[in-house]
């Protein structure tokens, strides 16, 4: 009786003026509230099943992610136990990002729900305040190191604000799509946001930290996410082709005029076309990463048993793949790939399935930081592109990167959870 | 349906398009990058396939690596009395680990580089401004030599400064830090100039450079020793050492006495009258030893590149670096060896020891000299030219006064073919093989190209080119019964504990004339000293046998002339050959116009050698007055050349 005195009400409201949203939102609520109240020992039974589950979690996901963290940690700890500070030093503190990553990330997955990056503030915020950290690089609170301003250092903390940089990107371009809507159908607001979480971002850490390859990742980055969520390929074909033709130009015209590399790009350049000439100096990362990538055959000499781990400093960081390489061999390699592959393979699972688009965009990103470092970093250490300085996923040592992707793998799982089935309707 | 609913369906049916359409390329992305990553595990794939051996290698090579070399001691070099003329030294060069200095500063309470740098400064001698100054410009340095070569007993006076010992015998490191000394060997010439020429120089970046030094440096040379490190499979460094080997000791057949008093009487004769060249060669005949070897000038081997004792600060002034390095040159120049000239009379027993030979003259047969004689239109003189000529002299005579017209009836009555086939026999024109570098074979005419004139000229030694060891070989094989010994410089090579790994004995190589001719010769040899023109070089109850030779150098026109003296004692039974040769004395004037000079310079060496060979006085021997003898004198040659 109440029920239809209340339906009679509201249509008659309708009539008079506009539904709001905040309106739709109670009815529905309230709906849900009766229907709740309809079934109570149904939904009891339910949530109780859902209790004793915890919640769903993408038990695969969640199994080859610690998979690879932990083929990390064996690693880190190989190639960096021929070096003064050992155990007590790499392998504790990544030991210890991970242990905190996974706290950070289990909160993240539980408690709170992604949908908080619907919210302005929360993603613009995150991503202001990235730019900001890279902002701070300039001044005395930013470190040098080899040159390069990349860590900002508060005491005895530091941390790279490239890595928060890649979350803030991923949020905000997420939620700006989502609010864009239908009008994400317009090219011209393609190359908007192109330019405002691609160009910018990009443009500030190259600018300040001299930091090409996290550059190239985040406009990478924002490339897909964009491609993702734009309807039609033309545009991106566009800008592969074109990019592509010019970078295949670029380097056959170096290569006609120059011998001699007197800047710096170009003895890159050089150094990665003719490594054995450049092995003393620009290309003694790679070339002593081809030799362990070489020397390590089908089966590898046995984990720990690198020899170039000697004679590659830092081997810990960005060629970490080359002494999985030398120490488990082709085998161990692929199967590093074979693991990156089904934990991308599940992201992209979680994307497609995600209950919306901000669910879907937030994966994509999560899928693009990893597999493009991956990609990237798998193609220097082989020497297929130019070297530049990506580190491993999951796998290279580094606390700020390892503690973001664990965050953002959170986001994930967050996703994962509330993807919708009958149960959950 | 209440329309909030439709509207609600409308915009959820909206919504799960997009996100389908999301989807959708969510996999595409995952495709291709499953397609990427496919592509990079080829890419590892063929590496591994085809650059794995290659890398493989490399990765081995790096592996090891050489830490430190144990310095191979050098041989010695002996003389055959065990005299010393050439030895390494174990040095020390100081060392200053700068960067480990500073860093070890940081980390220590007292002030170590202040303490090391006034240690240093002090110990060494080193002004201790320009020692902080050095230090201070090579901060980054691991390896700044400071001091080079300082004794063991230096380095162990100052490790005393670095380490401590107390009662106890426990060791403590000073303040004083980060000091090294690097073993190195010096090489030493105790004698300095003594057979300078013959033994060499050795340096530290070429080896040896001269003379011995050069010749039988692999033999001197021993094998560094290495320790070397590498990484083993348990990546453990292991350290491997390969044992030094010291060089090996060159024994040479030099007498020390003898040396030293031909080097003498060289220095001695060239103070009052320098020459251009003066060169002394001793030989043992009766196995080819060669016992003396020097030549004026010389120079000190322990600093060989020191032009001031042969020239004046004014001259070396007026010299470009390039007249410097050929001056050096010319002062290295072994004489003995490596210059060849015309030797003039000397020649003259090696003609008639063809001539009695081949059988176109015996003993006796005599000769008319008109003081000159023509062959193919020119007119060649003798040296009594002046007087006429000898008139009628036997075969002895004509060695006695060292006769040209009878050399040249000899030479044309052997014919040419047969007097170029003897000139090769006695070793002309060929290398004789004595091991010193940079033996010049000398210029001879070869049968087929050999012209009368040409054997004319030949047989009184102008117009043929010989070097000092050729020419007393040849001479050594004709008094000796016509054996002709390979002539040698060394006899021995021992390990460093004296035992002989190599010995060079005594080779025949040739005989040059019969044993009836070199009785012969010996004879007229002695007559020549005893009666002709060699008086002066007679040495009171000694049978000295020899010729003189006053040889016109080329250039005919600069009248520039080589005087020189061949001989051997016992006359019948020679133990020593002697060869003295004094090139353009009286400076470069050169026109002594006689053979004087060299005669008494060879009797000076004579006089003071034979007591000390021990050489019998023998009974054949007498008194001989040389007040009146005749000197043989200078005689100009046609310029015969054809080129």
């Amino acid at each position: 009786m109440a029920n239809d005195v209340r339906k009679r009400s509201t249509n008659k409201r309708n009539t008079q003026k506009d539904i709001s949203r905040t309106r739709i939102n109670r009815q529905a609520k309230k709906k849900q509230q009766n229907y709740i109240k309809s079934h109570r020992r149904k939904k009891r039974f339910r949530l109780n099943i859902k209790r004793k589950a915890g919640f769903y979690l993408d038990y695969s996901l969640m199994f080859i992610m610690l998979l690879l963290i932990g083929v990390g940690l064996v690693m880190v700890y190989s190639s960096s136990s021929t070096t003064k500070e050992t155990i007590f030093d790499i392998l504790k503190s990544q030991v210890l990002f991970a242990v905190v990553g996974i706290f950070f990330m289990i909160l993240e997955a539980r408690i709170v729900d992604y949908h908080i990056y619907s919210k302005k503030w929360v993603s613009y915020g995150l991503y202001i305040f990235s730019l900001f950290l890279v902002l701070l690089l300039l001044t005395p609170l930013g470190k040098n190191v080899n040159g390069a301003t990349r860590w900002i250092g508060l005491g005895s903390f530091s941390f790279m604000p490239v890595e928060v940089v890649k979350v803030g990107v991923i949020a905000a371009l997420s939620f700006r799509i989502v609010n864009l809507g239908d009008r994400m159908n317009n090219t011209f607001s393609l190359f908007w946001l192109w330019f405002f979480y691609g160009v910018v971002p990009a443009g500030l850490l190259y600018v300040i930290s001299n930091n090409l390859s996290s550059a190239i990742i985040i406009s990478g980055m924002c490339f897909i996410i964009t491609f993702v969520a734009f309807p039609g390929y033309k545009p991106f074909a566009a800008v592969v082709g074109v990019g592509g033709a010019f970078a295949t130009l670029l380097v056959t015209r170096l290569v006609s005029t120059l011998n001699s590399g007197d800047n710096f790009r170009h003895a890159r350049i050089l150094a990665w076309l003719h490594p054995e000439d450049y092995a003393d100096n620009k290309a003694y990362q790679t070339i002593h990463g081809l030799y362990a990538i070489g020397s390590g055959g089908l089966f590898g000499k046995g984990l720990g048993k690198s020899m170039v781990k000697i004679k590659l400093p830092e081997a810990y960081n960005d060629m970490i793949f080359t002494i999985i390489c030398e120490e488990l061999g082709l085998f161990g390699a692929l199967c590093v790939l074979l693991a990156f592959s089904v934990l991308l393979w599940r992201i992209a699972h979680v994307a497609k399935n995600a209950p919306d688009l901000l669910g879907a965009l937030l994966c994509t990103g999560v899928f693009a930081h990893i597999s493009l470092q991956v990609l990237v970093n798998i193609a220097v250490v082989t020497n297929t592109i130019p070297n530049t300085g990506v580190t491993l996923p999951f796998i290279s040592k580094g606390g700020t990167a390892l503690l973001i992707l664990l965050m953002e793998m959170g986001v994930v799982f967050n996703v994962s959870s509330q993807i919708k089935d009958e149960l959950n309707e | 349906m209440a329309d909030y609913e439709k509207i609600r369906e409308r915009k959820l049916k909206k919504a799960r398009k997009v996100l389908r359409r999301a989807g959708k390329k969510v996999q595409v992305l995952f495709l291709i990058v499953a397609i990427l990553l496919a592509g990079l595990g080829g890419r590892i794939f063929y590496i591994i396939y085809t650059r794995g051996d290659e890398y493989t290698q490399s990765v081995l090579d790096e592996q090891t690596k050489s830490l430190n070399t144990v310095l191979a001691k050098r041989g010695q070099i002996q003389s055959s009395d065990g005299t010393v003329l050439a030895y390494s030294e174990k040095m020390y060069n100081v060392i200053l680990d700068v960067a480990q200095l500073f860093s070890d500063d940081e980390e220590s309470d007292s002030d170590l580089t202040g303490d090391t740098i006034n240690a240093l400064s002090s110990y060494f001698n080193i002004d201790r401004s320009e020692l902080i100054a050095k230090v201070y410009d090579n901060q980054s340095s691991r390896y700044l030599k400071l001091v080079k070569e300082i004794s063991s007993e230096e380095m162990e006076g100052f490790k005393n400064l670095m380490i401590v010992t107390d009662d106890k015998g426990n060791e403590t490191k000073t303040s004083v830090v980060d000091v090294w000394f690097e073993e190195t060997y010096v090489r030493r010439y105790p004698y300095d100039n003594l057979a300078a020429d013959v033994v060499g120089f050795y340096s530290q970046n070429n080896g040896g450079e001269l003379g011995l030094e050069l010749e039988y440096n692999d033999y001197l040379t021993g094998v560094n020793g290495l320790t070397y490190s590498y990484v083993d499979d348990g990546l453990e460094i292991a350290n491997e050492t390969k044992g030094v080997t010291d060089g090996l000791n060159v024994v040479t057949t030099i007498d020390y006495n003898i040396q030293k008093i031909i080097e003498e009487k060289i220095i001695a004769y060239n103070q009052e009258k320098p020459s251009k060249n003066t060169a002394i060669m001793v030989m043992n005949p009766s196995n080819g030893e060669i016992l003396g070897m020097a030549s004026y000038p010389t120079f000190n081997l322990n600093d060989p590149r020191d032009l001031t004792k042969s020239f004046t600060e004014e001259q070396l002034g007026a010299m470009s670096d390039e007249d410097k390095t050929n001056a050096m040159y010319d002062l290295w120049k072994n004489f003995c060896v490596s210059e060849s000239y015309e030797p003039g009379s000397v020649f003259k027993p090696i003609t008639v020891a063809a001539a009695l030979d081949e059988g176109v003259v015996k003993d006796g047969d005599t000769y008319v000299c008109n003081g000159y004689e023509e062959v193919s239109g020119w007119k060649v003189k003798c040296h009594a030219y002046g007087q006429g000529g000898h008139g009628q002299l036997t075969l002895e005579q004509s060695i006695m006064e060292s006769c040209n017209p009878y050399m040249i009836n000899l030479s044309i009555k052997l014919g040419t073919v047969k007097f170029a086939q003897y000139v090769s026999v006695f070793g002309f024109g060929s290398l004789t093989g004595v091991d010193l570098p940079g033996e010049t074979g000398g210029i001879i005419y070869p049968a087929d190209k050999m012209t009368v004139i040409d054997a004319a000229t030949n047989s009184f030694g102008q117009n043929i080119n010989v070097n000092m060891v050729q020419m007393l070989s040849a001479y050594c094989s004709l008094i000796e019964d016509g054996n002709y010994y390979q002539p040698h410089i060394v006899k021995e090579i021992e390990d460093s504990n004296g035992n002989v790994v190599k010995s060079f004995n005594q080779t025949l190589i040739k005989q040059t004339c019969t044993a009836d001719t070199s009785k012969l010769l010996r004879r007229y040899l002695f007559s020549t000293v005893n009666e002709g023109t060699a008086k002066k070089v007679a040495v009171k109850g000694y049978s000295v046998a020899g010729k003189t030779g006053t040889a016109q150098k080329a250039n005919r026109d600069e009248q520039k002339w080589l005087i020189s003296f061949i001989g051997h004692v016992p006359a019948d039974d020679p133990q020593i050959a002697i060869y003295v040769i004094i090139d353009e004395p009286d400076g470069t004037t050169g026109t002594s116009g006689s053979s004087a000079d060299v005669l008494t310079l060879s009797h000076d060496v004579l006089e003071s050698l034979l007591p000390y060979l021990g050489i019998y006085e023998d009974l054949t021997a007498s008194e001989i007055n040389t007040q009146n003898s005749e000197d043989e004198l200078t005689v100009e040659v046609p310029n015969t050349t054809q080129n």
